[in-house]
C-alpha cells in the first residue's frame, strides 16, 4: 500500500515539471522585454537603451536558459510570482489570492449542485431504465450538451434577473449572487455526471453479485441502495473528485456573463492587457491543481479498492 | 457499413439536415437576403419586416443574413480543426504504435501532459501567447485534442499489429508505411469518424464560446459567438438579439452529436449483436 | 415495489429542497450577514420615519485604484472627493480654496497665496502653508513625470515664509498657471505625514486629504466606501456615505440601477445612447446631460507608411459621416463635431472649412492619389494594400460600436480597417508609444482646453505626439505651441493659436467625430445631479435625496 503511494506521487513529480517548464517557456516566448517591462514598472520616464541592459544584468536576464528556469521555479516555490505588467503596484500572488476565493466558492457549489441533482437522477434513470423518466432525462441531458453555457447563462439573467426580478443580474456579494453563476456551471457538467452514473450502475446490476443477491431473496430496494448504489458510487466520487480543477477552470466562460470577480474573469483580462505573469500563474496554478487531484483522488481510490492497486503494480 | 448506416434513420436525417445547412453556408450569397456588411445605422434594432426577416442589429445590420453567412466560419473552423486534430493524432498515433520503444516513450509522455492540463486552460494559454486571433484558437484546439486521437489510435495499432492479416502482409514483403496507411489506418477508421464527429460539436461550442469572449473570430466577420457577444451588450435595450444566434448553436451542435451517436451505433458491430 | 422507492426518494427530494429554500430565506432575514444588508434595511428604516436618505451608492467602471494624488494612476472623480487644491476652477473663474486669496506680482512671475486657516487634514495634521510646501517639494522630486504642464518647466522655486503664507516663482509670466493649480492632479494636497519620508513618487502610506469625504474601506475591484469628513472646513456635503461599487459592463450597470443595487451612473462612457434615451421618459429615473466637454475624435498617426500621407489622411475625413454618427449612434444627444476644438473654446472660435462627408470626394483623392482599387475590394499603392488598424478602449460603452460602423463606411471605399479594442490601461500604453495606426481619443476638455491638451502635444504623454510625429512642420507647431503659453500679449496668443489649429486641422491628423458630454442615470428621488468645470469631478457635494 505505502509503497503504491510512493510510487505514484513520485510519478506525479515530472509531470508537475513539465508543467511548470511549459508555463516558463510560455512567458520567455512573449514579444516584450522583461528588462523594459521592469523599467516601466519602476516609473523610469525615459527608458533607454544603458537603461536597459543594466536592468537585464540586474535581473540575471543574461544567464543561461536552464539556471533562470531553476531560478523562476526557486521563486515560485518561494510563492513569489512577480508583479503584474498591467497595474505594477500589484503583486501576481495578490491578484491570484484576491481572486481565488470567488472561483472556489463557485465551483464548490456547482460541485454540490452537481451531485445534489446527478445522482437521484443517474439512480433513478438506471433503476426505471427505458421508462418515460429515464427518456425525458436523457432527451434534456442530451440538449445540455449542446447549448453553450454563456448563452444559457445569459438566457438566465434575462428570464429570472430581468424579467422575473428574482435574482440579482450579476456580480457577488451574497447568496443570491451565487445562485445563477453555479447553476450554469453545474449544467455544462451535470450531463456527464448522469450519464456516468446510470451506465455504471447499469454495469453493476450485470454483475453476479446482483444475481446472487436476488437468488438470496433480498429485497429489491436492498439490492439498490447496498449494493449497486454503493459500488457505483465509488467511482462517481473518485470522477467527481477529479473533476474539481476541471470546475475551477470550467467557470472561465461563466464569471465572464456573470462578472464573478474570480479567476477566470482575471485570466480573460490579463489576456486582453497582455498581462502575461497573471496568465502564467494561472495557468501553472490550474495545471498543479489537476496533477494533485489526480493524485489524490487516485489514492483515494486505491485505498477504497484494492483490486487497483495490483493493477498498476 | 454504409447499407447499415443508410438503415439507421437518424443517421440519415442529421446527416441531410446538416449537408443542407453546409449548403445554405455554401451559397450564402444567393440566399441571403442583404449583404450582411451593409449597415443601415439610423434603422438598428429594427424589428421583423420585409426587407429584414429577423431584424436588425445594433448597426443595423440584417440580422437572416448575417445568420446564413456565419454558418461558413462556424463549418469550416470546425471542420478545420477536426482535420488538423486527426492529422496529428494520427501521425503521432501511428509512430507511437507502431514504432513502440523510445519514440512511443517520448509521444506518451507528451500525451500525458497534455492529457493533464484542463483543456480550456490550454486555450486560453496559447491565445494569450500568440494573440487574438481565430487561427491561433484553431491551433490551440489542435494543440488540445490531439493527444485524444494519438491515444485512441496507438491502442488500436497494438491491438491490430499482432493480428493476423498484418502479420501476413509483412511476410509478403509489404512496407511500413504501406502497412500503417493501408492496413491499420483502415481498421480504426470508423471508430475514428464516430470520435470525430462528437468532436465537431465540441469544436463548434468552443469556437463559438472564445468568440464570444472576443478572443475568437473578429468583427465584424458574422459568425454566431461573435453575434452573441454584441447582443449581450444590448441585453436590457433589445433581448431580441440573442435569441437567433443561440438557437442556431444549439441546433447545429445537437445534430452533430445525434449523428455521432447514430454513427456510433450503426457502424459497433456489438451494438447490433445486443 | 421499485415504484414505492421511486415515489418516496422524490418525496424526500421535494422536501429536502423546500426546506433548504426556507432556510436560507430564514437565515437572511434573521441574520441579514451581508453588509449590504445591512445597510438597506438602516436606509429603509430612515426613510420610513421620515429623514431622507443620505447613503448613496455610485458605480464605476474600474477600482479605484491608486489615489496618490500626485501621480496619475488613480480614478479622478475620487481623488477629486478626498484631495483639494489652492485654488478651484468654476464657471465664472478661479474661486479660493485651500488659499484664501492670491496676488500676482506685476511682472506675472511671483504668486503669492495666503492659505486659509484652520484647515486640517483627515488624520488631524494642520494644512498650512508648511504642508502645502511639503507637497510641492514631493511633486518637483517627481518633475519629468509633471512636464505636460508648462508650469514645471517654467518653475524657479517654492517658499512658506510664515505658516499663513505660500509663494511660486516662475522664470516667465505664464497666463494658465491658475488653471494648472486647480485641476484634479498633481497639485492636490495630502497629509505630510502620509508621504514616504517627504516624497510620494514611489507611493504613499495612506490617502489622506482635507476634501469633503474620507476613504474608509475598500476592496480591490470590488467596491470603495467614502464616508463624509466630520472635520472639513467647508460646507458639510448632504450624502454622508458613498459606496462605489465596481461593475465594468455596461448593461449589468443598468441593470443594477433599474434593480435599485446603485443610485446613479455618472461619466462620459458609461452610459450608451440607448439607455439614455429610453430613460428619457421614465419617471422611476431621471437622466441629466451636460454642456459638450470634450471633442472625441480619432488621431491618426502620420508616422504610419500609409498615413504619412496627407491625401489619404484628407480622405479619411471626407469618408467618416459624423452626423450619421451623431443620429445613429447617439439619437442626437451628442452634435457632430468638424474641429479638434469646438468653438466655444477658448481662444478657439475661428474660421476653419469642415471636411465635408463626401464620398465621392474620398474616392477621388485616393485615385488621384494612386490608390487604386485592387483585389477584394480593398485599394492598392505600388502592391501595398490600403489595411489600417483602428485602436479602441475596451472600457467605453460606444467607441466599439463607432469602430463597426467606420469598418463598414470605409470599407465601402476601399480602406480596409481592422480594429482592435483593449481595456483601458494597454489601450493608454500603446497610446502613449505611439503603437497605432488610428487610436481614439478625446481632447481634454475644460479646463484643460486647449491650453494644456496643446501642451502635452509636444510630449510622450498621450497619442498626440506620437501622431504628429511625421509632420514636415511638427517643429514648427511646437515652437508656436510654447510661444502660446508665455506669451504675454492677447492678440499674439490669439493669433499664435490660430496658426496652430488651422495647421493640425490643414494636416488632417485628428478626426473629429461628435462634442462628447457628460450623461447622468439615476433615481428620481436623487437631487442636486449637477455638473462641474472639471469634467472628470463627480459634484456628490451638491447631491441629496428627496
Amino acid at each position: 500500500m505505502k509503497s503504491y503511494i510512493v510510487k505514484r506521487i513520485l510519478s506525479a513529480i515530472p509531470l508537475l515539471l513539465m508543467i511548470s517548464f511549459l508555463c516558463f517557456v510560455f512567458i520567455n516566448m512573449i514579444p516584450s522585454d522583461p528588462a523594459e517591462v521592469a523599467l516601466r514598472v519602476r516609473q523610469t520616464p525615459v527608458i533607454t537603451e544603458d537603461a536597459i541592459l543594466q536592468v537585464r544584468e540586474e535581473l540575471g536576464l543574461n544567464d543561461p536558459y536552464l539556471i533562470r528556469y531553476l531560478r523562476w521555479v526557486g521563486n515560485c516555490l518561494k510563492l513569489d510570482f512577480g508583479v503584474s505588467y498591467t497595474n505594477p503596484s500589484r503583486t501576481v500572488l495578490g491578484e491570484i489570492s484576491r481572486c481565488f476565493p470567488a472561483t472556489f466558492v463557485l465551483a464548490m457549489s456547482s460541485l454540490v449542485i452537481v451531485i445534489v441533482l446527478s445522482l437521484p437522477i443517474g439512480f433513478f434513470c438506471a433503476v426505471y431504465k427505458d421508462s418515460l423518466f429515464d427518456r425525458i432525462v436523457r432527451g434534456i441531458v442530451f440538449m445540455t450538451t449542446a447549448m453553450p453555457a454563456y448563452w444559457v447563462g445569459l438566457l438566465l439573467i434575462w428570464l429570472i434577473s430581468i424579467q422575473w426580478d428574482l435574482l440579482p443580474t450579476s456580480g457577488s456579494g451574497s447568496v443570491q449572487h451565487l445562485i445563477l453563476p453555479s447553476l450554469t456551471v453545474a449544467l455544462t457538467y451535470i450531463s456527464t455526471y448522469i450519464r456516468l452514473i446510470r451506465n455504471n450502475m447499469l454495469e453493476n446490476m450485470k454483475e453476479d453479485y446482483v444475481l446472487y443477491a436476488n437468488v438470496r431473496g433480498l429485497k429489491q430496494s436492498t439490492i439498490l441502495v447496498r449494493h449497486i448504489l454503493k459500488n457505483s458510487l465509488h467511482t462517481c466520487i473518485v470522477a467527481i473528485g477529479m473533476s474539481v480543477p476541471q470546475l475551477m477552470a470550467g467557470t472561465i466562460v461563466v464569471e465572464n456573463v456573470f462578472a464573478w470577480p474570480g479567476l477566470g474573469k482575471l485570466c480573460i483580462a490579463s489576456i486582453f492587457n497582455r498581462d502575461y505573469p497573471v496568465i502564467q500563474t494561472y495557468v501553472l496554478l490550474i495545471g498543479t491543481l489537476f496533477v494533485v487531484f489526480n493524485l489524490l483522488f487516485d489514492i483515494i481510490q486505491s485505498i477504497a479498492d484494492p483490486r487497483l492497486r495490483r493493477e498498476v503494480s | 457499413m454504409w447499407r447499415r448506416f443508410l438503415k439507421n434513420k437518424m443517421a440519415v436525417i442529421m446527416m441531410g439536415f446538416l449537408a443542407v445547412i453546409a449548403l445554405a453556408g455554401v451559397f450564402a450569397p444567393l440566399l441571403a437576403p442583404n449583404d450582411p456588411y451593409a449597415n443601415d445605422i439610423l434603422n438598428k434594432f429594427a424589428g421583423i419586416s420585409f426587407k429584414y426577416p429577423l431584424g436588425t442589429d445594433q448597426l443595423g445590420r440584417c440580422i437572416l443574413s448575417r445568420m446564413i453567412y456565419g454558418i461558413r466560419p462556424t463549418f469550416f473552423l470546425s471542420l478545420l480543426t477536426m482535420a488538423g486534430t486527426i492529422g496529428l493524432g494520427c501521425i503521432l498515433g501511428l509512430l507511437a504504435g507502431y514504432f513502440r520503444g523510445p519514440v512511443d516513450e517520448i509521444i506518451m509522455r507528451a500525451v500525458d501532459v497534455m492529457m493533464s492540463f484542463p483543456s480550456q486552460i490550454m486555450v486560453f494559454a496559447v491565445v494569450a501567447l500568440l494573440g487574438v486571433d481565430v487561427r491561433n484558437v484553431i491551433l490551440a484546439n489542435v494543440l488540445i485534442k490531439w493527444a485524444w486521437y494519438a491515444r485512441m489510435i496507438r491502442t488500436n495499432v497494438m491491438k491490430y499489429r499482432d493480428k493476423n492479416f498484418v502479420l501476413f502482409s509483412r511476410c509478403v514483403g509489404s512496407g511500413e508505411p504501406f502497412i500503417l496507411f493501408r492496413h491499420l489506418l483502415p481498421s480504426i477508421a470508423s471508430e475514428m469518424a464516430v470520435l470525430a464527429t462528437l468532436d465537431i460539436g465540441w469544436a463548434i461550442l468552443n469556437i463559438s464560446t472564445l468568440s464570444f469572449l472576443g478572443l475568437g473570430v473578429q468583427a465584424p466577420t458574422p459568425e454566431w459567438g461573435a453575434m452573441l457577444n454584441e447582443a449581450k451588450n444590448v441585453m436590457t435595450t433589445n433581448p431580441v438579439q440573442m435569441i437567433a444566434p443561440g438557437l442556431a448553436i444549439v441546433i447545429v451542435v445537437a445534430a452533430f452529436n445525434l449523428l455521432g451517436d447514430a454513427l456510433r451505433d450503426a457502424l459497433d458491430p456489438k451494438e447490433v449483436e445486443v | 415495489m421499485k415504484k414505492r422507492l421511486l415515489y418516496t426518494c422524490l418525496a424526500g427530494v421535494i422536501s429536502a429542497t423546500l426546506l433548504s429554500g426556507c432556510q436560507k430565506q430564514g437565515s437572511k432575514e434573521a441574520a441579514a450577514t451581508g453588509k449590504e444588508q445591512v445597510n438597506t434595511e438602516a436606509a429603509a428604516a430612515k426613510a420610513s420615519e421620515g429623514t431622507p436618505k443620505d447613503e448613496l451608492v455610485f458605480v464605476n467602471f474600474r477600482d479605484i485604484r491608486d489615489l496618490n494624488p500626485h501621480l496619475y494612476a488613480g480614478e479622478m472623480y475620487a481623488q477629486e472627493m478626498l484631495y483639494e487644491t489652492l485654488v478651484t476652477i468654476t464657471a465664472d473663474g478661479y474661486a479660493p480654496c485651500l488659499a484664501e486669496s492670491w496676488k500676482i506680482s506685476d511682472d506675472g512671475k511671483t504668486y503669492t497665496f495666503k492659505i486659509r486657516k484652520g484647515v486640517t487634514f483627515s488624520d488631524g495634521e494642520v494644512c498650512d502653508a508648511n504642508a502645502i510646501k511639503a507637497n510641492f517639494d514631493a511633486i518637483i522630486e517627481n518633475k519629468e513625470r509633471h512636464t505636460w504642464l508648462e508650469m514645471m518647466n517654467l518653475l524657479v522655486g517654492v517658499s512658506a515664509p510664515d505658516s499663513e503664507t505660500f509663494v511660486i516663482e516662475l522664470s516667465q509670466p505664464y497666463y494658465p498657471m491658475l488653471t494648472e493649480l486647480g485641476v484634479t492632479r498633481p497639485f492636490a494636497m495630502i497629509s505630510p505625514k502620509a508621504m514616504k519620508n517627504g516624497s510620494t513618487k514611489d507611493g504613499v502610506e495612506a490617502y489622506i486629504g482635507t476634501g469633503a469625504y474620507v476613504l474608509k474601506e475598500s476592496v480591490t475591484d470590488e467596491y470603495a466606501v467614502f464616508e463624509a469628513n466630520e472635520n472639513y472646513w467647508g460646507e458639510k456635503p448632504k450624502v454622508k456615505k458613498i459606496t462605489v461599487k465596481v461593475i465594468p459592463d455596461n448593461q449589468t450597470r443598468i441593470l443594477a440601477l433599474e434593480k435599485g443595487e446603485i443610485d446613479l451612473i455618472f461619466g462620459k462612457n458609461m452610459i450608451d445612447a440607448d439607455a439614455v434615451s429610453k430613460y428619457k421618459e421614465s419617471n422611476k429615473f431621471s437622466v441629466a446631460l451636460s454642456a459638450p466637454t470634450s471633442t472625441r475624435q480619432i488621431v491618426i498617426n502620420t508616422t504610419n507608411d500609409i498615413l504619412k500621407d496627407k491625401a489619404v489622411r484628407q480622405a479619411i475625413q471626407h469618408a467618416t459621416n459624423r452626423q450619421a454618427i451623431s443620429d445613429g449612434i447617439f439619437y442626437g444627444l451628442e452634435a457632430p463635431a468638424d474641429t479638434l476644438f469646438s468653438r466655444t473654446v477658448p481662444y478657439c472660435n475661428i474660421e476653419l472649412t469642415p471636411y465635408e462627408f463626401s464620398e465621392e470626394k474620398a474616392a477621388k483623392i485616393l485615385d488621384e492619389d494612386g490608390w487604386v482599387m485592387g483585389s477584394q475590394n480593398i485599394r492598392e499603392k505600388d502592391g501595398t494594400p490600403l489595411k489600417l488598424t483602428l485602436l479602441y478602449n475596451s472600457d467605453s460603452v460606444t467607441e466599439k460600436t463607432i469602430s463597426e460602423y467606420l469598418q463598414s463606411e470605409y470599407g465601402k471605399l476601399g480602406i480596409a480597417l481592422e480594429i482592435k479594442g483593449e481595456e483601458e490601461q494597454s489601450y493608454r500604453d500603446n497610446m502613449k508609444t505611439g503603437n497605432f495606426d488610428m487610436v481614439f481619443n478625446i481632447c481634454w476638455g475644460t479646463p484643460y482646453d486647449p491650453q494644456s491638451s496643446l501642451a502635452a502635444m509636444r510630449q510622450r504623454v498621450y497619442g498626440d505626439y506620437a501622431a504628429q510625429l511625421g509632420l514636415e512642420d511638427k517643429a514648427e507647431i511646437d515652437q508656436a505651441i510654447t510661444d502660446i503659453l508665455v506669451s504675454t500679449d492677447e492678440e499674439k496668443r490669439q493669433e499664435l493659436y490660430r496658426f496652430v489649429l488651422t495647421r493640425l486641422h490643414e494636416d488632417a491628423v485628428y478626426i473629429p467625430l461628435t462634442y462628447e458630454c457628460n450623461k447622468a442615470i439615476y433615481g428620481s428621488d436623487l437631487k442636486g445631479v449637477g455638473f462641474t468645470q472639471t469634467q472628470y469631478e463627480v459634484p456628490f457635494a451638491q447631491m441629496y435625496f428627496e
